[in-house]
């Protein structure tokens, strides 16, 4: 009897929340919210989401629950984000550039503007790294390598398309220089091809630093500031290019969600990167914090969106 | 068992023929690519694949090998499989994966039915099936943490 | 080297629960399709962060052990891989349980990976620093040659046909193309469709052109699934062990091939499988019963894959580059735990990676008698359930473990299409293998190929590229002797043969 009294509770609970599970946007969050990762576990859009999750529940009280919807480079769950509810339960994952590029390929059931992203947390900045023992010790040596011997500098980078790949395009035009973009499958691969020799430098990211310490150098970053971990190593802008740029990741929320709702998701993640230790946890695996909330979204993709196409297009990306 | 005895084999030349229009499709479609490398290993196998099926053809012309196909056994059974597993893929997001799990299962039972029908299997029978379904959907969902479509019509 | 505080530390009675209870995990898990260990691992990371970091990797590692193993269950009883690693197994396991010997080829299978996961192991104890150079002497050009040396083995499986054989491995090919490119920039052969967006999953498209064609035969006829003879006969452990016994050099050379396969970041279990599979083939006397159930087989490719296991850590804990999907987990997990990977990982005070080895040994040891008992269990199952419950409950547990892949109700789709197109294909003479080997092997032979013309379009040796590398040129002569040594062994039989005539 007990049982039974006790699991009709429960099920009246249950249908209780789900018929409150609308948009009440004065106790939200008071439900555990879905986190969609639009790629496999293991990645690093994966691992700062995992960051977030302890810290949305010590300052919400809320469970991240996580989950992911891996395939075509992320295309497959940005296809289908605004197919789910829009009650600030169901969020997901998004990364520029992808979300900029992807769609002006061909159709890939989204277009950037409709994906509505509530805010951009952080960024993994772009990087030239080397080996250790690499002859290049500055980005000038790089560079005159490079303007002596056109075409053969080989940089591994992850895929095409992609922040490292624009990074490098851009940094050509800029230095005057030509050089060969070798993609990989993933950062990972290009730094094993990095470290194999089979590819002289690698376009990588401030985390490539932060992991592989020992095994390799960067010379630069693409950042406004140097990385707090990397006080030692310049940014492109100390060296006279105008190149801060990266991977950068933020959230999303489907289009049928209210506006109140999305102003309050926008706070809730901001509160997540003011956290100091959250912080430090973020910086320690070489990212870089950013705060582009609700507001300023549009503002942010328009001027990505400029930059991105442009250097996509030069880089034969884009038609 | 193969019935060895059924003509000739009219059916190799056709499937030359099909995957030379696989190949044609994917060298119209690389036509499109902006990227060199999107298209250099397509278009390679594409070709090589034109190339062998025009191989398999002439050898067709000159072994003319028998027909092995064999179709035997119950047809109808094997189109009510395949249907109704597209059909359960197809209603998945409206229906729900549980909903959607349950017709399947029920139905493929009975579909796969060669023992005769007592009164007892016919009520044993689905009530396993109705507890697979709910074990592996409780397993899925609580223990894996496996998203499980709810399904539209439930305001999934 | 470790000293016996690891080794007792390893040995605590909850240590040995956990990996007990992470190798009974895996297996199950490793033996439904769709349910991957990467999967598996993933749900459990947050767990382990409550818990000792020894302790967590103990029973990560056991639930991937497990789960490699696992994957030859279905890949013998239902001719579906289980996992990606169990392909090679198939080829030989389904028919020798077709034939009446599951439950041989099954406790074969489990000696097989017991003794390649210890082989694994041992090599990730002592040489693991020295192994991990091999994952960075191999560059595209040698992805490239490995592929290609994999498509090879088509010539060996295409029964009746070599020229449909090879069509299949083009059409194979073409599938892996489909969706988003991933390394180049284009969206390619998805004609404006969401479905294929997401291109051909290989785990799924394993259990379509595999699963489904026995589903629907399976249902077409009252006969009964797998043969069995009367009496009853144990595990038949004994003959396992002569036929092992007989084997040993089979065995010995898959696991060392498992081992260095597994250090290749992005190889991985089915072909270290594969691999295996065509030496052991090319070696063996009697290459002729390959793919009818010959025991040989499965023992190539079950110790190949499990060896992959201790291989795949090798980069990942000296390098930082993880082997395969679920060692990219653990590295997660591992460096949350706090443990900074480096070579300096097996010389410094690290206590926890040698706990962690021999937690690795424990679990692999502990698979014998569990992998046994599952076994056992699994093939009465197997055997004794009635048809119609047999076909339903195969085909939706193919639906379920599908979307949880990607949790993707298009993969469904997409696996059930394939799944009729690689049936109607066999009908005409083009069987699955050779396509799923095309399937698999497209993307590493496509970026390899693609990576090493750019970096010899930069420093314009071609030539040099693709032929003057040492590696390089031992896989072609590997290539070649798979090629035609077959032909030219034939020759020479058949030129002793006349000889004997005379």
């Amino acid at each position: 009897m007990k049982l039974l009294s006790k699991s009709f509770m429960a099920i009246a609970t249950a249908l209780l929340t789900v018929s409150a599970g609308g948009a009440y946007a004065a106790d939200y969050p008071d439900q555990q919210v879905n986190y969609v990762i639009p790629f496999g576990p293991g990645g690093e859009s994966d691992i700062t989401a995992r960051h977030q999750q302890p810290y949305f529940k010590k300052l919400f009280g809320q469970n991240l629950v996580i989950s992911y919807k891996p395939g075509g480079g992320g295309a497959v769950g940005w296809s289908q984000l605004n197919k789910m509810k829009g009650d600030g339960y169901n969020i997901m994952g998004i990364n520029l550039p992808h979300i900029i590029i992807k769609p002006r390929q061909k159709n890939v059931g989204f277009t950037t503007e409709d994906i509505v992203g509530v805010y951009i947390f952080h960024y993994t900045p772009d990087a030239i790294v080397v080996k250790n023992d690499s002859p290049f010790k500055t980005l000038q040596d790089l560079v005159d390598f490079a303007k002596k011997n056109p075409g053969q500098l080989t940089l591994s980078g992850s895929g095409k398309g992609t922040a490292n790949h624009l990074a490098q395009v851009n940094f050509d035009k800029q230095a005057g220089i030509k050089t060969t973009y070798v993609a990989f499958k993933g950062t990972g691969a290009a730094v094993q091809a990095l470290l194999g020799d089979q590819v002289k430098a690698e376009w990588g990211y401030t985390s490539v630093g932060a992991k592989h310490a020992e095994k390799v150098r960067m010379l630069a970053v693409a950042m406004d500031k140097r990385h707090p971990k990397f006080p030692d190593v310049p940014t492109f802008k100390e060296l006279g290019f105008d190149l801060v740029s990266g991977a950068y990741r933020g959230i999303a929320v489907p289009k049928s969600t209210p506006e109140d709702i999305r102003k309050k998701l926008s706070d809730a993640i901001g509160k997540i990167n003011a956290d100091p230790e959250f912080q430090k946890r973020m910086i320690n695996d070489g990212m870089a914090l950013l705060d582009v909330d609700y507001a300023g979204m549009k503002a942010f993709i328009d001027e990505k969106t400029k930059s991105y196409v442009e250097a996509a297009k030069a880089g034969g990306v884009l038609k | 068992m193969p019935n060895k005895d059924m003509g000739r084999d009219f059916y190799t030349p056709l499937m030359g023929v099909f995957f030379i229009a696989v190949a044609g499709i994917t060298f119209w479609d690389t036509t499109s690519y902006t990227d060199p490398d999107s298209y250099v290993f397509p278009r390679a196998v594409a070709l090589v694949m034109t190339g062998l099926s025009i191989a398999l053809i002439v050898q067709w012309l000159i072994v003319r090998p028998k027909s092995e196909l064999d179709l035997t056994g119950a047809n109808f059974r094997r189109i009510g499989l395949v249907v109704l597993m597209l059909g359960a893929s197809l209603l998945m997001p409206w229906l729900g994966f549980l909903l959607t799990g349950l017709i399947l299962f029920i139905s493929l039972i009975f579909i796969a039915m060669y023992d005769p029908w007592t009164p007892a299997r016919l009520v044993i029978y689905p009530l396993i099936g109705a507890g697979m379904v709910f074990g592996f959907y409780f397993i899925f969902k609580n223990l894996l943490l496996v998203p499980l479509p709810v399904g539209s019509l439930f305001g999934g | 080297m470790p000293g016996t505080e690891y080794i007792l530390a390893a040995l605590s009675p909850t240590n040995i629960l956990l990996a007990l209870g992470g190798v009974i995990a895996g297996t199950v898990i490793g033996s439904l399709p769709g349910l991957t260990a990467t999967m598996a691992i993933a749900v459990l990371v947050p767990i382990t962060f409550t818990m000792d970091p020894a302790s967590a990797l103990i029973m990560l590692g056991a639930i991937y052990t497990g789960a490699v193993y696992g994957g030859a269950y279905s890949a013998i009883l239902l001719n579906t891989p289980g996992t990606p690693s169990a392909i090679a197994t198939t080829l030989d396991g389904y028919p020798m349980a077709k034939k009446g010997d599951g439950d041989l080829a099954v406790t074969l299978a489990c000696i097989a990976s017991v003794f390649g996961g210890l082989v694994g192991a041992a090599f990730l104890l002592m040489l693991a620093p020295p192994l991990a150079a091999i994952a960075l002497a191999f560059g595209p050009v040698e992805y490239f040659w490995l592929a290609i040396f994999g498509l090879t083995l088509i010539s060996a499986l295409s029964e009746g046909n070599l020229l449909k054989g090879l069509i299949g491995g083009c059409f194979g090919m073409l599938l892996a193309c489909i969706g988003v490119a991933e390394i180049s920039a284009d969206v390619r052969l998805t004609f404006g469709s969401e479905l294929l967006l997401g291109g051909v999953e290989i785990i799924s498209a394993l259990i379509g052109l595999y699963c489904i064609p026995v589903l629907i035969d399976l249902v077409a006829t009252p006969d009964r699934h797998l043969n069995v003879s009367g009496e009853s006969r144990g595990i038949r452990l004994k003959e396992a062990l002569v036929i092992s016994l007989k084997g040993k050099w089979n065995l010995i050379r898959s696991s060392v091939i498992g081992t260095v396969v597994g250090i290749l970041p992005g190889a991985g279990g089915s072909i270290a499988g594969l691999v295996s599979y065509t030496e052991a083939r090319r070696a063996s006397k009697n290459s002729e019963m390959f793919g009818k159930g010959a025991p040989e087989g499965i023992q190539a490719a079950e110790s190949a894959n499990n060896a992959t296991v201790g291989g795949g850590f090798i980069p990942t804990l000296v390098l930082g580059i993880p082997g395969t999907p679920p060692d990219a987990v653990i590295l997660g997990a591992l460096l949350v735990q706090g443990v900074r990977v480096g070579p300096n990982l097996f010389t410094a005070e690290s206590s926890i990676v040698y706990t962690f080895i021999t937690g690795l040994f424990l679990a692999t040891v502990l698979m014998l008698p569990t992998g046994l008992i599952i076994g056992r269990y699994a093939y009465r199952t197997i055997i004794s359930v009635p048809k119609s419950m047999l076909v339903a409950t195969v085909a939706f547990m193919t639906m379920i473990g599908t979307y949880s892949i990607r949790n993707s109700v298009s993969d469904v789709f997409v696996m059930i299409v394939l799944g009729i197109m690689g049936w109607v294909l066999n009908r005409f003479g083009f069987q699955p293998s050779p396509i799923v080997l095309g399937l698999i092997l497209s993307r590493i032979a496509e970026q390899g190929f693609v990576q090493s013309w750019t970096i010899a379009s930069a420093t314009g040796g071609y030539f040099q590229m693709f032929f003057g590398r040492p590696i390089s040129l031992g896989i072609i002569a590997a290539i070649i002797l798979s090629l035609f040594g077959p032909l030219l062994m034939r020759r020479f039989q058949l030129k002793q043969e006349m000889n004997n005539a005379e």
